[in-house]
């Protein structure tokens, strides 16, 4: 099953336009949407979990349409919101059973048998009689994940899981993710980039609610490979480095500034090739769909 | 820092849009109010007159408070939300670490918005303000001039200060428990002490007590204005007396105190923590180390089919009622209601400060009543709550996203919503049975607990359960939504004004439900189910709507919604709104078949415009001479089962006059079908109107003076179906009862004619005097009962079911069965007044006799608890009567028992028909010195009028109701006075003199002093009472009755001219001594009050033993104009003056004061100084104590004594 995304636009009443003529072709296994906060990805998600309307576009899930026959839809979906609440005074088991009855599993002895399997697996196990509303952040973005996962569902979204978990939860997490992601269609929306890196074989960066690129992370960053160059430089230098090159991306090293460049050939000895990893593209993407307005704003302000 | 956050809470407040609706919301309500009450939809609603001008302060007042009950709402929400949103928005914990202090920021939030609420609620008053311009489509009568302290006034008065003490719970609470739900207690504990003072009103021993319970102030405004005439509540601000002063006080220091306690309370460190620090945390092993199990789950294919949304649904609902059952705010309002509930099951069916017996029906009215606010509520809410608890707990993009299908978290929130009201009834229930054992009453009708409450209230309240879910899925915010819901509330009030006036309009309505022991839920439930099954069609439609617009991800545009409902539309629910609408139709057209083709649909102001017709059309009439009714001779047949009657026979017609008659002019009742109307001589049917039901006849050959005729009729009075409002009670399946007002009259109708001067105007009908002058000699010639009869002989013959009894005045002269009918024949052997009943049920008769005269009482099966009281007042009366004022006319006395529908008893000849709710479910406690026997009292009255109507009838003028219902309420209070003493008739005496003073304040033209009465109430029952007691006082009981007894000689049985009230007066005043001709023109001619007040007596003992007395005695006497415009008048009069020692009987617990010394004396205006010599230790002293004279203020005329 493929999930196709064509002209899909979305301009919000306050006049944010969310999404710009999206065109994604989603293949089974993880695919990562990568974007800044603001980018649209949650919009996306929304809209592919049948929550939120668009203005114009279409998305197909095999042979469903997602907009129209969303109770089809919603048979086969799992989705795990970027930001959600649990009922405080109610333990895991009793929640998971409930919405596993929500979601159709009507059996009570096949129904409690993935209820405890799902808790199981997502390590819940031991605490499923406590409640939710005593649950760290990681320990409720997991009982999230099984939820969403009940049902087995053929596609599965998940909005920024990861934010705000220490690197251990992070990581148990992925480990999570990396299971489900074989046969069926997952979607992880993140603004970190090694979330993608670690975990997906298909990706797009979406900023401002338009696609910039799409592909395999390993392709991707083949096709920088060369373009990409790094320097150290003064604090103070940065700004006129930002003029005169690329500058994709800027940070702080031992006190001095490490930058990263675009460009089709090297500039100079004092710049040195990187491999570019996926953060470099990711800046790439960012900064070229960003380049124009930005520089002209510069020159503004400098003259 | 303080401004900074005072600032920037107003700012905050005055960007946020639902400010400014809340505004506008109540201007609109203030201004549609203002424009309902000055008439704007006179074209469509009957109109009335008062005189009380809309714009006046004692108008004002009370509608700028009750319309601020809607603001509660808006208080609520502001002033709760002031603290909580940095809760709510998680900013608490930027804001407290901040150098703030705590009294900047509590003091900035609250000061913030307490201003914009206080600016919010002055919506009500501008919206009045603004209803108030001389639009053209208002009245100018019934507008004074404006005067902007009658809007100033309560808002300074109550509505703020109210908004302190609102807003410091809301604002407390919130802040405290930083949880907003419950601010809503709040508003629970409010209803409470308001509900429990409004109960409290009806007992007089409770009036200060009242004053202060209420936190709202408005029962103390309602006491200090309730005895304001029309001239006091048209031009006085309220004053600010001890009971509004203390009230106020008293409820904003509450507030300020809450205020306090909330400031010490309140602290930074500890609220900027999560707060609970004995959250349980889970915890659990750490490990980093990857499952290395491949991830598979057990097999469990879900299935999606009908029955199992419908288990979903089940689980749903489950979920959905347990979290409204299980909230401690619902269990607070339930505990609240439950608690009103008791205290309102201690005292069912109050009359008279005397319960009735806790009797099913009673229990059930009165508790579901009382209780009825509780639910309202919780419906309101929780249809908030239930609509948002997805959202509230930030779940909605889990459940939305679920495969359920769409119709099952609407309709599982609804179901538990209706389920709750399923719940909260069994528990009235529950109550009801508890208050019943109580009160040692086990006559327990669990049947009729079912109809009642589950047969008659649910379908009302499930269907309200819709309106509100549908109003917020709609709008979409919880508080807009709580605050129409209430708007709407509060339109239902007023839709009847507003001209929507059928059921079929009137969302949720329908013709009323009475219900009646004997009768049952009668005729009443065909009507009930049809408009409930229409209604109910009709909610299912809408709850299709809501569940349609049910917010369902995160589009919450009804743009979008909209949209998406179009889409989402299932052909089940295609199939369920074209059941629905069906359903609507079909009923709404039987409905329509039955009120208007069946029955002619009338509104009220329908039936004021054929009222006009008739005047104008036949007022030229009214003064041709017409021929008198001289006997009566009817067979009347009365169907209970059909609900029809009818009335064959004939009257003989006497030309009484001096003049030759050649056309007699017929009215008849325009509900009768007239089957026969005819003359026994040879007539030509010259005019014929069967809408007014006028008809004349000219005879061949003219009727000579002395000559009779006889008026053949047979007509038939057939229920159709049901009417859209009021059916006829007075033929019922069970306790029938209608009287010879369905018979025609002969001549012009003068009583048919519109009395109200604003209706009559816009009619352009001649203004009308109420009544004619007592003086007016030309109006001497017919009684205020009959105007085309004198005295005329009786017989009938009735006939009904065999299971019932049919009665008619006259003595049973046959009974037999003829066609599976029972007959009765009827014959009166003494001349009665033109004024005759039939009554049909199943009865039970109780016999008994006094002297010669046989004692009967018809009684419904199981009313026998009063039976004794009520033949021990039939005798004790007829004693005092024959004694004092001559024979009784008849050989038999009836009492005959019939539904409730009305609350009255009536006297024909030898035949009272008593309703069941005034008495024979009375549960009187005899050593309780308190309660009034009244089944006794209203049995005295009723036995009197077969002197006072029955012997003497005044003329149709003025005073006319001073010779029969006062005389008959001065009999009944001597006879009452004589079974019971003295000292139980003060709390009945207190009763009518409360009675008589708010009577007055609520009189719409003008208050005549007692000999000039124009039928009204509060006058000839309430003030005649007063003043009748007192005069016997006065002149002696014996003395007065010889008067009276002199009179009634003279005048009894007497034919045209009919005497008056001055006649009367004549014979009082020849008894009269000269020092007394003052009181009786100060009671019967004029309209005295007296304003008489004791202030600090003090006593000192002698050497003697004895103590001397001190009193200071204030006194005042007004006259007042038929406005209430008062006039001082000078005083030198006899009073009542008395000394009280304190005296415990042995044996008993407390004790009571009783006179050592009750004088009358001469007292003048102003300052009056007596020294009393009393050989007991005085206890209390003071002026007039048993409150004979008519006094505002009877409390302060007698007071403690104190030691020098």
């Amino acid at each position: 099953m493929e999930l196709q995304i064509r002209n899909l636009s979305k301009t919000y009443p306050n006049g944010t336009q969310a999404l710009k003529n999206v065109n994604l072709t989603i293949p089974t296994g993880m695919f990562g949407l990568l974007g800044p906060n603001g980018a649209g990805k949650s919009s996306l998600m929304r809209t592919i979990a049948t929550l939120q309307e668009a203005d114009s576009g279409s998305i197909m899930l095999g042979d469903l349409d997602v907009l129209k026959q969303k109770e089809e839809v919603r048979k086969v979906l799992g989705y795990l919101p970027q930001e959600f609440g649990v009922y405080p005074k109610v333990n895991a088991e009793d929640l998971l059973d409930h919405m596993a009855v929500l979601k159709g599993l009507h059996n009570k002895k096949e129904r409690q048998a993935v209820v405890a399997a799902l808790l199981q697996q997502t390590n819940l196990y031991d605490v499923r009689k406590k409640n939710l509303g005593g649950y760290s952040g990681g320990m409720k973005q997991r009982f999230g994940i099984a939820q969403a996962l009940l049902g087995n569902p053929k596609i599965i979204i998940v909005d920024e899981p990861t934010a705000g978990l220490d690197p251990a939860e992070r990581n148990r997490f992925h480990n999570l993710l990396c299971e489900i992601g074989e046969d069926r269609v997952v979607i992880l929306s993140t603004h970190i980039v090694s979330d993608v890196s670690d975990l997906c074989r298909q990706m797009a960066i979406i900023n401002k609610g338009e696609v910039l690129l799409t592909g395999d992370p390993l392709r991707v960053m083949d096709d920088l490979s060369g373009k990409i160059f790094k320097r150290m430089i003064g604090k103070e230098e940065l700004m006129e480095y930002q003029l005169q090159y690329n500058v994709i991306s800027s940070r702080l090293f031992a006190g001095k500034t490490l930058v990263h460049i675009y460009s089709e050939t090297r500039p100079d000895y004092t710049f040195e090739t990187v491999q570019p990893d996926l953060e470099d593209v990711y800046f790439t993407q960012i900064t070229k769909a960003q380049a124009a307005p930005a520089v002209n704003e510069v020159l503004k302000a400098m003259s | 820092m303080f401004s900074e956050i005072f600032l920037f809470e107003l700012k905050y407040r005055l960007r946020r849009p639902v400010t400014y609706i809340y505004f506008a919301l109540l201007f609109f309500l203030g201004f549609l109010f203002m424009n309902i009450m000055g008439g704007a939809f006179k074209g469509a609603s009957v109109t009335t007159g008062s005189k009380v001008f809309m714009n006046s302060p004692a108008s004002l007042a009370p509608v700028i408070m009750a319309l601020n009950f809607v603001g509660v709402l808006i208080i609520s929400a502001i002033m709760g939300n002031a603290v909580y949103r940095d809760f709510e928005h998680r900013t608490h914990s930027l804001l407290y670490t901040t150098p703030i202090k705590k009294w900047e920021y509590l003091g900035g939030r609250f000061l913030g918005s307490f201003l914009i609420t206080m600016l919010v609620l002055m919506g009500i008053g501008l919206g009045l303000m603004a209803g108030e311009l001389p639009w053209p489509w208002l009245q100018p009568e019934k507008f004074g001039p404006f005067n902007i302290m009658a809007y100033v006034q309560p808002y300074l008065l109550f509505v703020w200060p109210n908004l302190l003490f609102i807003g410091a719970i809301f604002f407390s609470l919130a802040t405290l428990t930083r949880n907003i739900l419950s601010t809503y207690i709040g508003s629970i504990m409010f209803l409470v002490l308001y509900v429990i003072s409004q109960n409290l009103t009806q007992d007089l021993d409770n009036q200060f007590l009242v004053t202060l319970l209420d936190p709202m102030g408005s029962a103390a405004a309602e006491f200090t204005t309730k005895y304001w005439t029309v001239a006091e509540q048209n031009n006085n601000l309220l004053p600010l007396n001890p009971e509004i002063m203390l009230n106020r006080l008293i409820w904003v220091s509450v507030g300020l105190g809450i205020l306090a306690f909330c400031y010490f309370r309140f602290s930074f460190a500890f609220f900027a923590s999560e707060g609970k620090v004995n959250r349980k945390a889970a915890s659990e092993k750490i490990s980093n180390v990857s499952a290395t199990t491949r991830f598979i789950l057990p097999e469990a294919k879900p299935t999606y089919t009908g029955f199992q949304s419908l288990s979903q649904y089940w689980r749903l609902l489950k979920l959905e009622f347990l979290g409204i059952v299980k909230s401690v705010y619902f269990i607070a309002i339930v505990f609240a209601g439950l608690a009103a509930l008791l205290a309102f099951g201690a005292q069912v069916g109050k009359m008279y400060d005397t319960n009735t017996f806790p009797v099913t029906s009673e229990v059930i009215g009165g508790l579901t009543a009382s209780f009825y606010l509780f639910q309202l509520i919780i419906i309101i809410y929780y249809a908030g709550e239930l609509v948002w608890r997805e959202r509230d707990n930030r779940m909605n993009q889990i459940y939305d996203a679920l495969p359920i299908p769409n119709w099952v978290p609407f309709a599982s929130k609804l179901s538990a919503l209706m389920l709750v009201q399923v719940v909260l009834l069994a528990l009235v229930m529950v109550c009801g049975i508890i208050v019943q054992i109580a009160k040692g009453f086990y006559d327990i009708e669990p049947l009729l607990y079912l109809k009642g409450l589950f047969g008659l209230k649910l379908a009302g309240l499930l269907i309200l359960c819709v309106l509100a879910m549908l109003v917020q899925v709609v709008v979409n915010n919880k508080y807009l939504g709580h605050f129409i819901m209430a708007a709407y509330y509060l339109f239902t009030l007023f839709q009847g004004q507003m001209g929507i006036e059928h059921n079929l309009l009137r969302f949720n309505f329908g013709p009323g439900v009475q219900y009646s022991a004997m009768n049952g839920y009668g005729h009443f439930i065909v009507p009930f189910l049809a408009f409930k099954i229409y209604w109910a069609a009709f909610a299912v439609l809408l709850a299709i709507v809501a569940s349609a617009l049910y917010v369902r991800g995160t589009e919450t545009l009804l743009k979008w919604r909209l949209k998406v409902a179009r889409t989402q539309f299932s052909r089940s629910s295609g199939l369920v709104s074209i059941a629905a609408i069906l359903i609507f139709l079909t009923s709404g057209g039987f409905i329509f078949y039955n009120t208007n083709v069946l029955n002619e649909y009338t509104g009220g102001k329908d039936e004021q415009k054929e009222m006009a017709e008739y005047e104008k059309l036949y007022k030229q009439y009214e003064t041709s001479p017409q021929p008198r009714i001289v006997a009566s001779n009817l067979n009347v047949d009365i169907f209970p089962e059909e609900r029809n009657f009818r009335m064959k026979g004939h009257f003989w017609l006497k030309n009484k006059t001096k003049v030759s008659i050649d056309s007699i002019h017929v009215n008849t009742n325009t509900e009768m079908d007239i089957k026969k109307l005819a003359l026994s001589r040879s007539y030509k049917n010259v005019h014929r109107d069967e809408k007014n039901g006028y008809y004349i006849y000219r005879l061949s050959k003219a009727l000579q003076p002395g000559d009779s005729v006889q008026l053949l009729m047979d007509l038939l009075y057939e229920t159709k179906g049901f009417e859209n409002e009021g059916s006829n009670t007075n033929i019922v399946y069970n306790g029938s009862f209608f009287n010879s007002s369905y018979l025609p009259s002969i001549g012009y109708n003068s009583e048919a004619e519109i009395s109200d001067e604003d209706a009559r105007k816009e009619y352009g009908l001649a203004k009308k005097d109420r009544m004619p002058s007592v003086y007016d000699t030309t109006a001497y010639g017919n009684t205020y009962i009959s105007h085309d009869s004198d005295w005329i002989r009786f017989e009938a013959t009735v006939s009904t079911v065999p299971t019932q009894t049919a009665i008619a005045p006259g003595y049973l002269q046959k009974e037999w069965m003829e066609n599976g009918r029972r007959y009765f024949h009827y014959k009166m052997d003494a001349p009665i007044l033109n004024f005759y009943s039939f009554l049909s049920a199943d009865y039970k008769v109780k016999k008994d006799k006094w002297n010669d005269v046989a004692l009967e009482i018809y009684y419904h099966k199981g009313h026998e608890y009063n039976l004794d009281r009520m033949m021990k007042g039939v005798k004790a009366s007829l004693d005092y009567y024959t004694k004092n004022f001559g024979p009784y006319q008849h050989r038999q006395v009836r009492i005959l028992e019939f539904p409730g529908y009305a609350s009255f008893a009536q006297s024909f000849p030898n035949t009272i028909p008593f309703s069941e709710s005034v008495g024979f479910i009375a549960d009187i406690d005899d050593a309780d010195e308190e309660d009034v026997d009244y089944p006794f009292y209203i049995t005295a009255h009723e036995v009197a009028h077969q002197w006072w109507a029955h012997q003497v009838i005044g003329a149709n003028v003025q005073g006319g109701t001073l010779l029969s219902e006062t005389m008959s309420q001065y009999s009944a209070l001597m006879v009452m006075k004589k079974t019971y003493g003295d000292d139980r008739m003060q709390k009945f005496l207190r009763y009518e003199m409360d009675k008589y003073l708010s009577g007055r304040a609520r009189e719409d033209q003008k208050e005549l002093p007692l000999y000039k009465v124009e039928n009204q109430q509060y006058i000839h029952y309430q003030k005649g009472s007063v003043v009748m007691y007192a005069l016997a006082d006065y002149l002696g009981e014996d003395k007065l009755n010889g008067a009276i007894k002199e009179y009634l000689n003279a005048v009894k049985f007497q034919e045209a001219p009919y005497t008056t009230s001055v006649e009367f007066l004549k014979y009082i005043k020849k008894a009269t001594p000269d020092s007394l001709q003052y009181l009786v023109a100060d009671m019967f001619e004029n309209i005295t009050l007296y304003e008489n007040k004791a202030n600090e007596p003090t006593y000192q003992q002698m050497k003697d033993g004895r103590y001397k007395v001190t009193l200071n005695l204030d006194a005042k006497k007004y006259y007042a104009d038929s406005l209430g415009n008062e006039k001082e008048a000078k005083m030198n009069d006899l009073v009542d003056v008395a000394v009280f020692t304190y005296k415990k009987e042995k044996g008993q617990k407390v004790g009571k004061d009783v006179p050592v010394y009750f004088e009358k004396q001469r007292i003048k205006t102003g300052q009056n100084k007596l020294e009393i010599f009393v050989k007991e230790k005085p206890s209390k002293a003071g002026i007039d104590p048993y409150n004979k004279l008519i006094d505002r203020t009877p409390g302060d005329n007698l007071k403690v004594v104190t030691k020098v």
